[in-house]
């Protein structure tokens, strides 16, 4: 296979099938091929002939256009208090000199997370070759620097014949097109915000809120990637997500909080209002339950996850971990401010073929549907990953044992090709492998609730008479501890108490071994991302039942609660007169 | 923590961009004052215009505002019967709609519009003597990136608008409370400050509603006429990279206290930017950035935006072929838009009250009142109430200040003697009041700051004369040329006693004037450099030409909207020093549209 530069005309041709235009004028090519024109004769322009004297030039170079409008509405009480809508057009390049073997990708520089650059919206052919030139030259004479940084850093660590560290895998030419009308289409901004500020003003009827908002999000993303090897992607996707976030005080002070969120293609396939009332009421009064709840008590305990839970915690433990993209190289010496080395790479990634749970664990990730088999919509679905290679559906985790990782392009000494997982933009120049749609599953029995919670009760039993059962209905992932929201506390008799105050202290990815059972009934938990640069993360998707863990440490919180409010709630005590 | 204080063009898309529009005064003869020298004549004051609706006006009260006083009223109450319990609530309230449309390159990246509102919350827990806000050793100074804002519901919702008002003054009374105890212990700990100044100035409540500001904008035609600008910019074959940028900011602030306060303004700020780049033969990336500032955007003509454009593009050009400079030490003139930067910076900002009483701070002319600071003739003064200079309107105009005081007219410098400083409500020196200049960005606390700093010298030179006298300085000094400052881009200084107190001002376009009579030559890759005592003192003499910069200025409160004017000044001797900046090649291809072969460039 030749990836050298001469190659770049035989990829082309190779895939010349999918991404050939006519050769007409430029000005008659419509608007929506402008784009893809563009892109194409800048980057052949920059293949033939982008070249400093005696330097490399580029083996390959990527395209990616992100076009987006976002919606985004916040209500409080039945009053606006964000409205804002916005579109735009990036462009992220990344573009390798050297050869496959040794090249200027995954080697930690200044620049960290790959900078988009942003186009014009409208597609005039000129102004997008003038944008494209501009940035192809910058990231060009980058990466010639950043390669030449490299092979310092190699030398330095006497690491020259780094002959197992190929920087880019071969992928098989693809075509990838899921054009939808989404994105030219209708928002239904109005109709969000109407649904927005209307539930935002049921809180009326909760004197012991102090704080409620109710946000709206909408976002349509397409997405072209246009590979000098003979890659096309153009796929869009919408994204709605309505969340409703609630804070108020525990009787001693402690702030306690809770949230409810819902996760559509489009506005319009949101429930009926009266369903959105109804979980939105359900979730509150399970967190007003908490508001004169005891404080738990330190111990190892056994926790039933509910699914939504559960589905937040496997985030945690299982999809930040799987990568398998190799940490990037760093520079020496070290400078401020540089992660150390090793950071980047997941959890598992060095226990390939090891026991990591119980044999009953099966986990895969497959992105290639929209839905799950319960209707739920998947926000981290897509037919081709952010390098525009073909979606697959990949089995992570077989009877308990690591059978695979994500992978991008940036391949590994025990996987050499992308399983077309490659998300986000380019962290450390290297698009980095990571989750789509992410399913738990149990390849053995599954249970119903009660039976779950019989046999949370079985094992504390099993572990001795002071071991306590409890159950997470609600649980924030996003501190250094995993802290349950929503928890109660399972009696030997089948009552639940609620307790509050619990810091769940060990859960990491290592706990999957104290996985004992799972239920029937899957959870989907969405992630939105973030549209302009992905460096706040990527769209992706955990589907997930309840879980049962066992030797779970439980910490209480530690500390002091902020006083009670000195006065009361202005509208409450404006009713309380009436 | 250093304090760097800095002024810029405002900014779009991260562009950081500088504002100048010149006027020139007409000369008027002398007849009474004996004047220094050679070529000196009475200087006329500036063109100067000040606003005239100083009175009250009144407008009523909207719903949202009469939520806010009751609840105002309400915290009041209940937090009385605490302990320890507030002196002082104020509520200020930002409503903003702001347009923005960015193009490049005759393309259109960015069109929208969003409306914000926020409230901050100011508790004072103790008394005007000694308050929470009192000045912790420890404090750190981040004003300018921290914000402690709320969100408002847009919609003036009584009720919805109550909630955040109670939620964000109780976090706001903890946080008094929890800061007063320890300012409480401290006080016994630590020895007292030199400057045993009040924290808060006792003020006269002030009742004053104007009418909100509500100007509907022709998205299209400006989308259009920015895009066109870009395009304008970019066609050039010298122009690597062209942007423009259109913002519109509408805002109407409320301030209600527990004093008695009751206030309702509105100001608008039209911003017009321009950047454009080339790459120089040695690498080094050149930029030319200026902004057109107006109150609304019909005040801004088509002709002045394309003249802009075009003479960015001129002087681009120049630049490309302009040779990179040395360090130099020697004689310049500042012309009036660089002198008027280089007075905001090495003055403006070391006249700011609270600077007085800070003992973190280098105080360079905290005991320098009734001294020499300026050569005798010439005199500075701070006004806000002046709203143009000549046909260009004023940033940094406004009548009551962001602390519900009245603007007041300040007389700084007098033929050279230091006469007072700039103070909001935080006292200093044993001055007990305000000279309202209290200012402040949405989610700050309020400090002295400038706004209309005005330099004006009671004996001024033709410019051709100032142009002589720089010739015969360089002659002295055995020199073959000074200097011409004509463009500054911005600048920024240091009064933190931390760091050296010094300024650098950025120039954009600077000549060499040779004494032999050459024509004036361009030089880029310059800074100017220096500390303030001795700048002060090297000013020889001023022209009659004044400039004035519009800008945008960062400190402790955030940013605000200044302005500063000056005749040009001639300095005996001025230090410049190399600009950084990374040179890298010009592209390797050529711009795609001239490239019809696929040619590289040689």
């Amino acid at each position: 296979m030749n990836f050298q530069r001469c190659g770049w005309a035989y990829w082309f041709i190779l895939a010349s099938s999918s991404i050939a235009w006519a050769e007409s004028k430029v000005t008659s090519v419509p608007g929506d091929e402008m784009v893809h024109k563009a892109l194409y004769d800048e980057m052949d322009r920059s293949m033939k002939k982008l070249s400093m004297e005696n330097e490399a030039a580029p083996y390959y170079i990527a395209y990616t256009v992100i076009d987006f409008k976002q919606s985004l509405i916040e209500a409080e009480f039945g009053a606006s208090k964000t409205q804002n809508e916005s579109k735009g057009r990036n462009l992220g390049i990344d573009l390798r000199v050297g050869n496959p073997n040794r090249d200027n990708g995954n080697f930690w520089n200044s620049m960290g997370h790959a900078r988009p650059s942003p186009l014009p919206l409208e597609d005039d052919y000129q102004m997008l070759r003038r944008k494209l030139w501009l940035r192809t030259d910058e990231v060009y004479k980058a990466a010639l620097e950043v390669l030449a940084q490299k092979y310092m850093t190699e030398k330095h660590l006497n690491k020259s014949g780094m002959e197992d560290q190929v920087n880019l895998a071969p992928a098989k030419a693809a075509k990838t097109v899921n054009a939808s009308k989404l994105l030219n289409g209708d928002m239904e901004s109005e109709r969000l915000a109407q649904i927005v500020i209307q539930l935002s003003g049921i809180f009326r009827d909760y004197p012991d809120i102090q704080e409620s908002i109710v946000r709206g999000r909408a976002e349509s993303v397409r997405t072209r990637i246009l590979t000098s090897d003979g890659h096309w992607r153009d796929e869009q996707k919408s994204y709605v997500q309505l969340s409703v976030n609630v804070n108020t005080q525990a009787n001693d002070g402690t702030p306690i909080r809770s949230w409810a969120n819902f996760n559509v293609a489009e506005v319009r396939d949101l429930p009926e209002f009266s369903k959105l009332e109804i979980a939105t009421r359900s979730m509150v009064t399970e967190l007003l339950a908490t508001q004169k709840a005891p404080k738990v008590e330190s111990g190892n305990a056994v926790v039933l996850f509910e699914a939504p839970a559960a589905a937040r915690l496997m985030r945690r433990l299982l999809s930040d971990h799987l990568s398998g993209t190799p940490a990037p190289l760093f520079p020496q010496p070290q400078s401020m401010g540089q992660p150390e080395p090793g950071s980047g790479e997941g959890y598992f990634s060095g226990k390939l073929g090891q026991q990591v749970g119980p044999t009953f664990l099966h986990v895969f990730d497959d992105p290639r549907s929209d839905m799950t088999q319960g209707n739920h919509y998947l926000f981290g679905s897509y037919r081709a990953d952010d390098e525009a290679v073909p979606a697959e559906k990949v089995e992570l985790i077989q009877n308990g044992i690591l059978k695979n990782l994500y992978m991008s392009r940036t391949p590994r000494k025990e996987i050499s090709l992308s399983n077309g997982h490659g998300r986000g933009a380019a962290i450390a120049g290297a698009i980095r492998g990571g989750p789509g749609v992410l399913f738990i599953q149990s390849t053995k029995a599954t249970y119903s609730d009660k039976e779950l919670r019989a046999q949370a009760l079985q094992e504390a039993k099993t572990q001795g008479g002071k071991t306590k059962v409890y159950i997470v209905k609600q649980v924030d992932t996003r501190q250094r501890n995993t802290v349950p929201l929503i928890m109660f506390h399972l009696l030997p008799d089948g009552k639940e108490e609620p307790v509050r105050g619990a810091n769940l202290g060990n859960l990491i990815p290592r706990s999957l071994k104290n996985l004992i059972a799972m239920g029937k009934t899957p959870f989907t938990n969405n992630v939105m991302g973030d549209v302009y640069s992905y460096a706040g993360g990527v769209y992706s998707s955990v589907v997930c039942p309840a879980l049962v863990f066992k030797d779970v440490e439980i910490t209480p919180h530690q500390r002091v609660p902020p006083r009670l409010p000195n006065y009361p709630h202005p509208y409450f005590v404006k009713t309380a007169k009436n | 923590m250093y304090k760097v204080f800095s002024i810029n063009l405002a900014v779009l898309a991260s562009v950081g961009i500088l504002i100048l529009c010149g006027c020139a005064s007409t000369p008027n003869p002398s007849d009474t004052v004996t004047l220094p020298g050679k070529g000196f004549h009475l200087a006329l004051p500036p063109n100067l215009i000040a606003s005239t609706t100083v009175g009250t006006s009144e407008v009523a009260k909207s719903p949202g505002f009469v939520a806010l006083e009751e609840e105002l009223g309400r915290a009041s109450q209940a937090l009385s019967k605490e302990n320890p319990k507030p002196y002082f609530i104020a509520y200020h309230t930002s409503q903003k709609a702001n347009d923005f449309i960015l193009a490049s390159n005759g393309g259109l990246i960015q069109s929208g519009r969003n409306r914000t509102r926020f409230l901050d919350v100011d508790v004072r827990i103790g008394d005007y003597a000694f308050d929470s806000t009192h000045p912790m050793s420890r404090d750190m100074h981040l004003g300018m990136f921290t914000n402690t804002s709320v969100a408002l519901p847009l919609d003036e919702d009584p009720t919805a608008m109550k909630i955040v008002a109670w939620r964000e003054t109780e976090r706001q009374f903890r946080n008094a409370t929890g800061r007063f105890f320890v300012l409480k212990t401290n006080q016994k700990v630590d020895m007292p400050s030199e400057d045993r100044s009040h924290d808060f100035s006792r003020e006269p409540p002030t009742i004053r509603m104007e009418a909100a500001s509500s100007i509907n904008v022709d998205r299209t035609e400006w989308e259009n006429r920015v895009r066109a600008l870009s395009g304008r910019l970019a066609k050039d074959e010298d122009v690597l990279d062209a942007n423009v940028s259109f913002h519109f900011g509408q805002t109407t602030d409320w301030l209600l206290t527990t004093e008695g306060t009751r206030i309702q303004t509105a100001h608008s700020l039209v911003q017009v930017a321009f950047m454009a780049n080339t790459r120089a033969e040695d690498g080094q990336t050149l930029y030319r950035r200026e902004a057109v500032f107006a109150t609304a955007p019909h005040g801004i003509e088509s002709r002045l935006l394309e003249q802009t454009a075009d003479r960015l593009i001129v002087e681009l050009k120049a630049l490309k072929q302009a040779k990179s400079m040395e360090p130099f030490t020697g004689p310049a003139i500042l012309e009036g838009r660089a002198a008027a930067v280089f007075f905001h910076e090495i003055l403006g900002h070391r006249l700011e009250g609270h600077r007085q009483r800070n003992e973190q701070e280098g105080q360079t002319f905290t005991k320098k009142l009734g001294s020499h600071v300026l050569p005798s003739f010439l005199s500075v003064y701070d006004d806000p109430f002046l709203v143009r200079f000549g046909s260009v309107e004023l940033n940094g105009h406004y009548s009551v200040d962001d602390e519900g005081v009245l603007a007041q007219r300040v007389s700084l410098v007098e033929n050279g003697v230091l006469k007072n400083f700039l103070y909001g409500r935080m006292p200093a020196q044993g001055v007990m009041r305000s000279n309202g200049h209290g200012r402040k960005q949405t989610g700050r606390r309020a400090y002295a700051r400038q706004a209309n700093l005005v330099i004006v010298p009671s004996m001024a030179m033709d410019p051709g004369i100032l142009r002589d006298r720089l010739k015969e300085e360089a002659q002295k000094r055995g020199l073959t040329f000074g200097l011409r400052f004509s463009e500054i881009e911005g600048g920024f200084t240091n009064t933190h006693m931390g760091a050296v107190q010094a300024f650098r001002v950025i120039p954009q376009m600077v000549y060499k004037v040779f004494v032999d009579g050459r024509p004036d030559e361009l030089v880029r890759n310059v800074n100017l450099v220096g500390t303030p005592l001795l700048s002060l003192t090297n000013i020889l003499a001023a022209g009659d030409d004044y400039g004035v910069f519009n800008g945008v200025c960062g400190a402790e409160s955030g940013f605000i909207p200044v302005s500063s004017i000056s005749p040009s000044l001639l300095l005996g001797e001025i230090e410049i020093e190399r600009a950084m900046g990374a040179k890298r090649k010009k592209p390797v291809l050529t711009q795609p549209a001239q490239d019809v072969h696929h040619e590289v460039q040689p």
